[in-house]
């Protein structure tokens, strides 16, 4: 099947020789250039829609599986390899149609910019990455995709560099990102020590293959859990960074910083999801642990509720909407722990069109109120702006779960899936349902009903946006409404491309849930109504919900103070590591000085003790004595002639008695 | 006339030129002190010659004359010496001339 | 064809030092050919070597002084083609931002070549005695360099960079003094399969030329070798001379102190590996911990540095560590893991490459904004990304070479060495591999003060790179995206 390598490459190619082109020299002819980068995306999207045909109509039953050497040694190598299956099939769509639809926008939002031309290099970067990313069939290919996609994630986010905030912002990213990343590099390593192998499938030698499976769960125990375990936890932490689940969620609202097409195809349909995809390709292995999916949707369904939690008391439009993403990544995780890959994939599906959606919209809405993001400063936007007031309406319809809707199916899954699992986090969900559908109709209503309550100067300007932004929100409302209906229970063709595994369909139980979810979404909707309707919320403390939650609500919308958590425990922990480890450094310095003195000393007490005590002292003795006998012979010469010749008389006579006697 | 006679004769010469030297300070003095001490031994060895083994050689007598010449030339080296001296030193005591001291 | 190309580097150094006054333009293009001449040839000679297969290539023995076997004995081989390598492409460049940044001082230029040339000899030479000889040699100009033209502590920095390392390294004289007493030879062999007698796993059981009282004293002559070898690299608690040395020396001479100096004691650590691999395997652990707490402390110090050459100096302390951190997991290896073994050796040997680039053009890249700031401290941001682009790009990928981005080559070594540390010794490579948190956070620090935020005032008529700048860095720079994407470009040279 070489043509399938083929359309693969050219999948690759397109964003990544966009990306290419991008760096050197685009911004001479930006507009010709933005064109080009969305001619890669439109091959792309061809290329995955080349591929569902080929998965879907011509060889329904396989996956196709390509590989290439990239590192060799003597004896071993690690090679790049690809595959497509239905899971990377269905994401390759996903992201090539969502990404389009983001580039098109973004060339009407970004059009006066004048730096597009490399926003649009690093967005055609990303989108190559995340394609990348999701037909890896080698664990090494997946993350090297997928930190080069926290690397275009960091460049865009801080896109506009000259805002601290936003430099900020893309540090956070990226270090919260590099964290999670770690434990799945961690995993990488000890999966490639125990296995040989990083290959996902590899005609049955593959880490998701059974062989590799049995191998690992016979390997040893560490701390009362198996080796698979912890290796699954690790990757599980790499999904956690990358999808900010909590503890590691703290980077998406802060991410927010960046353009909000970047928001839209980075943190709402794509990367986040990538964390999620990860667990889903995973699934095998995760499968054949005790204990870790319990653990998965238990974080899923935690995060869920206090993303949710947060959601509610915010008053940024893209905030809202961030936290709202993970919420429902939340929800993600839930189905991926209680139900398996398929509901996962299947939530992403159609969060990926109505999220996007959501930001696109609230991004066409910033556009209209020339840069204001604050709700409490919005309103009556209806009339001004019908078109996107209408896709958005769709968009938040559908995450709020409303009947018929691609939300409503999707999540009615999952709480089925729930119910029948644990019921707790069943629980945990369905106020999370709640609160999703309040607090969209929170921002709904603050944001197009009512009276406008910001400035005169930007009510002036208050327009609809042009066509080129309004479209793409057009077809993701169809998309929005319309995508659930291939995984209805009864007609799923969704599950069935995926090779979900065939459940018996608990008839009864399922129209509860279905009579659960949508009691939750309009129980939601009308409270939210009833709390906002016509009225004038022009700042937090009019707000009331305030009202109603007194200082609770200040709690949620400072985020529950998780930074300020993080900076006083890891900060602090970092400084105070950073500040013994520099004592230690002074501390060797100093024995440094200490031997270095040491040596002075020696040398110096060599000098005087030696030198000039015992050597000089003898010299200077010795001569000393031989001076003063020289002052005593000296006094023989004192020039007196009488003296000489008195010496000379004695002298000879005392010869002569010499003499005398010796003789 | 005995051989011990002339013998305490030039004995008591030389200690009277011993004593000289030893006592005056007049350089001159000194000098013809060191002849008496000389005309001493000459003294001594004309008595030994004569009162000797062989009292008629020449020999003796020819020893004493060189001595005797010798001395006599010696005195002559000794005042021009002190000559010079006295001409620098404007006296002819010993004690004035103690420049060459350690 | 190795003589060549260690003395002529020298002599004409020497030369252009002596005297080389006056013809600024002349020195300067003489220096660069002969470097790039040089360089050139020895890439050739390693390309060569890596087609040919041998064990090793372009061997020269002259027996020179009998009665102690110091022999004239180089060659190419499997262990060293690398550290040549990597000295043919960082020199030309060393030599010419010093042409360029220093073009009256005749001296700075001259020592920098002949600097090639004993650094090209370090690693040429297979016999222990000469190894030492140009090992101690090539502090001589190090230190001049650094006392005549470094920053404002420049005399004590060069004093104690000397001392230090020529101290350090007394003991490994000893024990090389030993080895001759007790093997009569001092030729290395990289294989064991030399047609003359040579040095190879001296104590390993099956050695039969090891007398019994080699084996006895066998970890002190280890000891002493480790120590000159710990000195070089550095290892804790030895290191306190580099911190000083890398920030006051001046910008080509830090260059290629951290790209070129840094990696004699990696290849030290490899020859000791080869020469003694069972004494390395009984102690490997205590090294492996060494090695792991200075990957962790330096890193970690550099959170609190505000100079910038400082932060580059300790990240570099945790990098070149991580070889020795890969060589002590090598040695704890049996021979059942060979295919491991292969793997790690391929890991450090990258990285030594890898490390050697991205140091070295870090350091280049710190002179530029020194030269432009007037300072080596980092400042409130600066926002440069707006003024100087083309710098921004060249720092991007030298700060996420050295973060370890997947994609650059950084990653590559740092995997296979963690990779294979894991399996032998998981608590101290677990704490190795925290180091790569704050090294994030330093990094990331470094680039939002430099390139992030609103364009300082001082900065508004500065210029971006100029040509020879960009010339200087695009090697690097090139490179390290190459083998990063790419890594069987290095790993065929010697192919493990």
């Amino acid at each position: 099947m070489e043509i399938w390598t083929n359309i693969l490459l050219l999948m690759l190619i397109g964003p990544f020789m966009a990306a290419i082109f991008g760096v050197f020299g685009a911004v001479r002819a930006p507009k010709k250039y933005i064109l080009v980068s969305i001619g890669g995306i439109a091959l792309s999207l061809v290329c995955s829609l080349g591929f569902l045909w080929i998965l879907g109509v011509i060889k329904p039953a396989g996956l196709l599986v390509t590989q290439f050497a990239w590192m060799d040694f003597a004896h071993s190598s690690i090679p790049m390899s690809f595959v497509v299956d239905p899971l990377s099939a269905v994401m390759c769509f996903v992201v090539s149609f969502v990404a389009l639809l983001v580039f098109i926008f973004s060339s009407g939002y970004m059009e006066h910019d004048e730096r597009k031309a490399r926003y649009f290099c690093f967005l055609s970067f990303f989108t190559g990455a995340m394609l990348g990313t999701v037909v890896s069939n080698s664990l090494l290919t997946f993350l090297i995709f997928w930190e080069m996609m926290g690397l275009a994630s960091y460049l865009l986010i801080g896109f506009w560099y000259q805002k601290p905030s936003a430099a900020a912002a893309a540090q956070k990213a990226f270090l919260t990102t590099r964290i999670g990343d770690l434990g799945l590099l961690a995993a990488v390593f000890f999966l490639y020590n125990k296995t040989g192998t990083l290959l996902f499938f590899d005609h049955g030698a593959g880490l998701l293959e059974p062989a590799q499976i049995a191998l690992l769960q016979k390997a040893g125990l560490w701390a009362g859990a198996g080796y698979l375990f912890w290796v699954c936890l690790l990757a599980f932490w790499g999904a956690v960074g990358k999808s900010g689940q909590i503890p590691l969620h703290v980077w998406l609202p802060d991410a927010m910083e960046g353009p909000t097409p970047v928001s839209a195809l980075i943190h709402a349909a794509t990367m986040v999801a990538a964390g999620v995809f990860l667990m889903c390709r995973l699934y095998p292995l995760y499968e054949s642990v005790d204990g870790l999916l319990t653990l998965i949707t238990w974080v899923g369904a935690i995060t869920a509720i206090f993303a949710g939690m947060i959601a509610i008391a915010q008053s940024d439009i893209k905030r809202i909407l961030a936290y709202s993403t993970v919420s429902q990544l939340g929800i993600m995780f839930v189905g991926l722990g209680a139900g398996g890959p398929a509901y996962a994939m299947f939530h992403l599906f159609t969060h990926a069109f109505f999220k996007s959606l959501l930001f696109l919209g609230s991004g066409s809405v910033i556009h209209a109120c020339s840069g204001e993001q604050n709700i409490y400063r919005m309103g009556g936007l209806k009339a001004k702006m019908p078109k996107t007031f209408l896709a958005y309406v769709i968009g938040a319809a559908a995450l709020a779960g409303i009947p018929l809707l691609s939300g409503f199916w999707s999540k009615d899954e999952i709480l089925y899936r729930a119910f029948e699992h644990d019921k707790l986090p069943f629980l945990l969900l369905c106020a999370t349902s709640l609160l999703t559908a309040f607090y969209m109709t929170r921002q709904v209503v603050l944001v197009f009903f009512g009276e406008f309550r910001g400035t005169k100067e930007v009510k002036h300007h208050l327009h609809e946006s042009p066509s080129l932004l309004t479209t793409p929100l057009i077809v993701l409302a169809v998309f929005a409404a319309l995508a659930g209906l291939i995984g209805t229970p009864w007609m799923n063709l969704f599950g069935h491309f995926i090779h979900a595994p065939e459940h018996e369909i608990n008839v009864p139980i399922h129209l509860l849930m279905m009579l659960t979810g949508t009691a939750l979404a309009f129980g939601g909707l009308l409270l939210g109504v009833k709390l906002y309707w016509n009225r004038s919320v022009r700042t937090m403390a009019d707000d009331p919900l305030h009202k109603l939650l007194g200082s609770f609500f200040v709690f949620l919308n400072e985020r529950c103070r998780v930074d300020e958590l993080y900076e006083a425990t890891l900060g602090r922990f970092m400084d105070v590591a950073a500040r013994l480890s520099d004592y230690f450094e002074i501390f060797l310095e100093f024995v440094n000085r200490m031997v270095g003195g040491l040596v002075y000393t020696l040398a110096w007490v060599e000098n005087k003790v030696l030198d000039e005590w015992v050597i000089n002292g003898i010299f200077s003795a010795g001569c000393e004595s031989a001076r003063i006998k020289g002052v005593l012979a000296a006094k023989f010469q004192n020039g007196s002639l009488a003296f000489y010749l008195r010496m000379m008389a004695s002298g000879a006579l005392i010869a002569g008695i010499i003499y005398w006697v010796v003789k | 006339m005995t051989l011990g006679f002339i013998l305490i004769i030039s004995a008591a010469l030389f200690c009277i030129g011993l004593f000289g030297v030893l006592s005056r300070r007049n350089m001159i003095v000194i000098l013809f002190s060191i002849e008496l001490m000389f005309n001493a031994a000459h003294l001594n060895l004309i008595a030994f010659w004569r009162f000797g083994e062989n009292p008629l050689a020449i020999s003796g007598l020819m020893f004493v004359l060189f001595s005797l010449a010798i001395s006599g030339a010696e005195a002559a080296i000794g005042l021009a010496l002190i000559l010079r001296l006295y001409r620098h030193y404007k006296s002819v005591e010993t004690q004035s001339i103690t420049e060459l001291k350690g | 064809m190795l003589s060549l190309i260690i003395f002529l580097p020298v002599i004409t150094g020497l030369l252009i030092a002596a005297g080389g006054k006056g013809y600024s333009r002349f020195t300067g293009g003489a220096a660069l050919a002969v470097s790039i001449g040089m360089s050139l040839l020895c890439a050739f000679c390693i390309v060569d070597f890596a087609r040919g297969g041998q064990d090793i290539a372009f061997m020269e023995y002259v027996p020179w002084i009998e009665s102690f076997a110091i022999n004239y004995f180089t060659g190419i081989t499997a262990l060293n083609a690398v550290f040549l390598l990597l000295t043919a492409v960082v020199m030309p460049v060393v030599i010419g931002v010093a042409v360029r940044n220093y073009p009256e001082n005749a001296m700075m230029i001259g020592l920098l070549l002949v600097e090639q040339g004993l650094l090209t000899g370090v690693f040429a030479m297979q016999n222990l005695l000469l190894w030492f000889f140009f090992w101690e040699l090539t502090l001589v100009p190090v230190f001049f360099l650094i006392k005549e033209y470094g920053a404002e502590q420049r005399a004590f920095a060069a004093y104690k960079f000397f001392l230090y390392t020529l101290l350090g390294s007394l003991p490994m004289l000893l024990s090389f003094l030993y080895i001759y007493y007790q093997f009569g030879t001092l030729d290395l062999s990289t294989t064991g399969s030399q047609g003359f007698k040579s040095l190879y796993a001296l104590d390993s059981i099956g050695n039969s030329a090891a007398p019994e009282a080699f084996r006895g004293l066998a970890f002190w002559v280890f000891l002493g070798i480790f120590l000159g070898v710990a000195v070089k690299i550095p290892l804790y608690p030895l290191h306190s001379w580099q911190p000083d040395a890398y920030t006051q020396a001046p910008t080509p001479v830090s260059m290629f102190l951290t790209g070129i100096m840094s990696k004699m004691g990696v290849y030290g650590m490899l020859v000791l590996y080869t020469l003694m691999p069972v004494t390395f395997g009984i102690h490997a652990e205590w090294i492996l911990w060494i090695a792991a707490i200075t990957m962790a402390v330096s890193i970690t110090v550099a959170l609190l540095k505000n100079d910038l050459k400082e932060i580059i100096a300790y990240s570099s302390l945790n990098h070149v560590a991580i070889c020795a951190l890969g060589i002590s997991a090598m040695a704890l290896m049996t021979g059942q893991q060979a295919l491991m073994k292969g793997q790690l050796q391929t890991g450090v040997l990258v990285q030594v490459f890898s490390h050697g680039l991205s140091g070295a053009l870090l350091f280049l890249l710190a002179g530029i904004l020194e030269k432009r700031s007037g300072t080596r401290l980092l400042g409130g941001p600066w926002g440069l990304r707006h003024q100087m682009p083309v710098f921004a790009g060249f720092f991007g990928v030298a700060v996420f070479a050295t973060i370890g981005l997947p994609g650059l080559s950084g990653f590559i070594g740092e995997f296979l060495i963690f990779k294979g540390a894991f399996e032998m010794s998981p608590y101290a490579t677990a704490l190795a591999f925290l180091g790569l948190i704050p090294m994030t956070m330093v990094m990331l620090k470094v680039i939002s003060r430099v390139l992030y935020g609103p364009l300082d005032a001082q900065f508004a008529h500065t210029h971006d790179m100029n040509r020879a700048e960009r010339v200087a860095a695009i090697p690097f720079v090139i490179l390290i995206i190459l083998i990063g994407l790419w890594p069987k470009t290095i790993i065929w040279i010697w192919n493990w």
